[in-house]
């Protein structure tokens, strides 16, 4: 099949959304970390031009790495608060028709949800990489469940499929 | 649901986080891992509302204008697809049709639906080159996501049998020395009832059923009303003997020996289908019997015999070398010759004599024949045959008569059905005298036959051949 057409490689402006998460970001960053925090966040707005809302997020979290030396708990949470409008962008830029607002809310609570799972792990575990495994885990064993109620739902499988 | 190439460029982009959190020892990584995560289990979910949104709601068919063609004819299939989602998902829909049948291809076959699409209609033409029943697949539907990540395939609808009838000869000829028979060939009185009391098959109940007949328990367990089928009860059973080797293809396109032997083979299938007789069926390729099939009187056997006899084709053999086939030396003959030479002694003499003086060679190839290992076989497998029907050509009359011969050796009434050569070839009105001749010929072998006991046997070919060949024939005397 062939994917719809994307803007990842041309210019694109940023949605509404878009726009609130690089004002946040770059409040966000310029607050914890002055001056560099603060370009690092304008990088970002370029980068968002060019990029797709998930490149661009993750840039983002790239650029929090190298800024955030010790992070408190505050510090990481609402720079990720600031993040997250970036990739509400993009379920809002892809929609045509569709209720964009109930989409962006699933996307949030799995955000939210991920990320406690994570912290959680990390807590668990004390070990980065088990806790990374987790994360990879329950996110294979949740798109392959949602992939099989798909096809159970459609007919697709049923209980003479081989 | 599948994924493309964007949403494994997504996950890589996670994958790189996930890296380098660990790499970094840094934990918030892992949490922009965590949001690529989310990102794609959302749009897995996004996707997985619209297809069920689309799927609930989609109102497609996919039917075929005309359900039986000829051979080569055309069948047009209007595919209509409605959508009543509001979702910005991408809908394909191909239509889809048997292997065999010549179609556009699959982009002319297939209408689109976009997000602001709400219905479409396509008229897509197939041909079928091939004679039989041939089922179209429920079309092909292809779900896009609106945001292209991920897609689905499924089948939707249902599918529809178009039956294709081999190409029928006109004014198909049945007779005796250039008479037509009156009856309609299979006719019988019938002597018994409609039904017997041997159970055969269940199938589902139609309108016209009577109600006694629905078989309750089989109703109860398949949820539908069921009627059962009985085999009827009757000892005059008919086997068809069909001939289709090579030398069967003679003749004009639509209009070959097979043609026309399938035309009386179908008149059978249709008389005994009215009247309940139980009917088998032996093909005969180059190669001995291609298809078996025991006689039933079920509707079902029925319908499989005629669908077996659309569908014959000439089998890859003998169609050149008519010769070689055709010289095959009864031992009366060999020895008559043999005779002549006993008392020569010359080269030519000395040469041929032991192949006339051996038997067992007439023996062996009668053996190999096809037809007679045809006939051999259903006198072996089929108990109690009344009618024993032989459907085959003139072409190979030793072996021809050995087979009918031993057809009639078992007390059983034996009709046979011979396409004459002569009336399928390209110049047969040419000399007319010599194909009189050779007319006169194929009709004292007919003669010869039906002097046989218990054999009756019949012309089939072109009737206005053979009414041209006759009538040429009248003006010159």
């Amino acid at each position: 099949m062939s994917a719809a057409p994307h803007p990842s490689t041309s210019l694109s402006l940023p949605g509404p959304a878009g726009v609130v998460g690089h004002v946040l970001v770059v409040g966000v960053f310029a607050l914890y970390w002055g001056i560099p925090g603060a370009l690092l966040g304008l990088v970002l707005v370029a980068v968002g031009l060019f990029a797709s809302p998930v490149v661009t997020f993750a840039v983002g979290q790239v650029f929090l790495v190298g800024l955030a030396d010790d992070p408190t708990g505050a510090q990481v949470a609402l720079a990720q608060f600031a993040l997250a409008p970036l990739l509400v962008d993009g379920v809002v830029r892809d929609g045509i028709r569709r209720r964009t607002v109930g989409e962006a809310l699933v996307l949030a609570g799995s955000f939210v949800a991920l990320a406690a799972l994570v912290t959680l792990a990390v807590d668990v575990t004390d070990e980065l990489w088990q806790a990374a495994g987790i994360l990879a885990a329950v996110v294979a064993v949740a798109g392959y469940g949602i992939h099989r109620y798909e096809r159970v739902s459609l007919g697709i499988e049923t209980e003479d499929t081989p | 649901m599948q994924a493309t190439r964007r949403v494994g460029g997504e996950l890589a982009v996670g994958g790189v986080l996930l890296a380098l959190s660990v790499l970094a020892s840094d934990p918030v990584a892992l949490v922009g891992a965590a949001g690529v995560g989310a990102w794609f289990l959302a749009r897995e979910a996004v996707a997985l509302r619209e297809f069920e949104a689309v799927e609930r709601t989609l109102s497609l068919s996919a039917d075929p204008v005309r359900k039986a063609v000829e051979v080569d004819g055309d069948v047009r299939v209007v595919l209509s697809v409605e959508r009543g989602d509001d979702t910005d998902a991408t809908v394909r829909v191909t239509s889809r049709a048997p292997v065999s049948a010549r179609g556009p291809s699959a982009a002319e076959r297939t209408v689109t639906l976009d997000a602001e699409t709400r219905e479409a209609r396509a008229s897509i033409t197939y041909t079928m080159p091939i004679a039989g029943r041939f089922e179209f697949p429920p079309p092909r539907v292809e779900l896009v996501s609106g945001d292209g990540r991920f897609s689905e395939s499924l089948e939707l609808g249902s599918s529809e049998t178009v039956t294709v009838e081999p190409r029928r000869p006109r004014r198909v000829h049945v007779g005796q020395g250039g008479r037509r028979i009156a009856a309609a060939f299979g006719e019988h009185t019938a002597d018994r009832g409609p039904s017997g009391i041997q159970p055969s098959e269940i199938r589902p109940y139609v309108p016209g059923d009577a109600t006694r007949r629905i078989d309750w328990k089989a109703t109860a367990r398949l949820g539908d009303p069921h009627v059962r089928e009985f085999e009827t009860e009757t000892d005059r059973q008919t086997v068809l003997v069909v001939d289709h080797r090579g030398s069967m293809a003679s003749g004009p396109a639509g209009r070959t020996m097979l043609d026309f032997a399938r035309e009386v083979a179908l008149g059978y299938v249709r008389a005994a289908e009215s009247s309940d007789d139980p009917l088998g069926l032996y093909a005969v390729g180059d190669e001995g019997v291609t298809v078996e099939h025991y006689p039933t009187a079920t509707p079902r056997g029925y319908r499989t015999i005629r669908d077996v006899l659309r569908g014959l084709e000439p089998t890859e053999g003998s169609r050149s070398s008519p010769t070689a086939l055709d010289s095959l030396t009864r031992p009366a003959d060999a020895r008559a010759t043999g005779a002549l030479l006993a008392n020569e002694e010359t080269a030519f003499a000395r040469t041929v004599r032991p192949f006339l003086d051996d038997p067992d060679t007439y023996v062996e190839r009668i053996e190999g024949d096809p037809l007679f290992g045809a006939v051999r076989r259903l006198q072996s497998e089929v108990a109690g045959t009344n009618w024993t029907v032989i459907v085959t050509d003139d072409r190979e009359r030793n072996r021809v008569r050995e087979a009918v011969r031993l057809a009639s050796s078992s007390e059983d009434a034996v009709l046979v059905f011979l396409t004459p050569r002569l009336l399928f070839e390209e110049d047969a009105l040419g000399d007319v005298e010599a194909s009189y001749e050779r007319y006169v010929d194929f009709e004292e072998f007919r003669r010869e036959l039906d002097r046989l006991p218990r054999v009756t046997v019949f012309e089939v070919g072109p009737g206005d051949r053979l009414d041209a060949l006759l009538s040429a024939r009248r003006g010159r005397v």
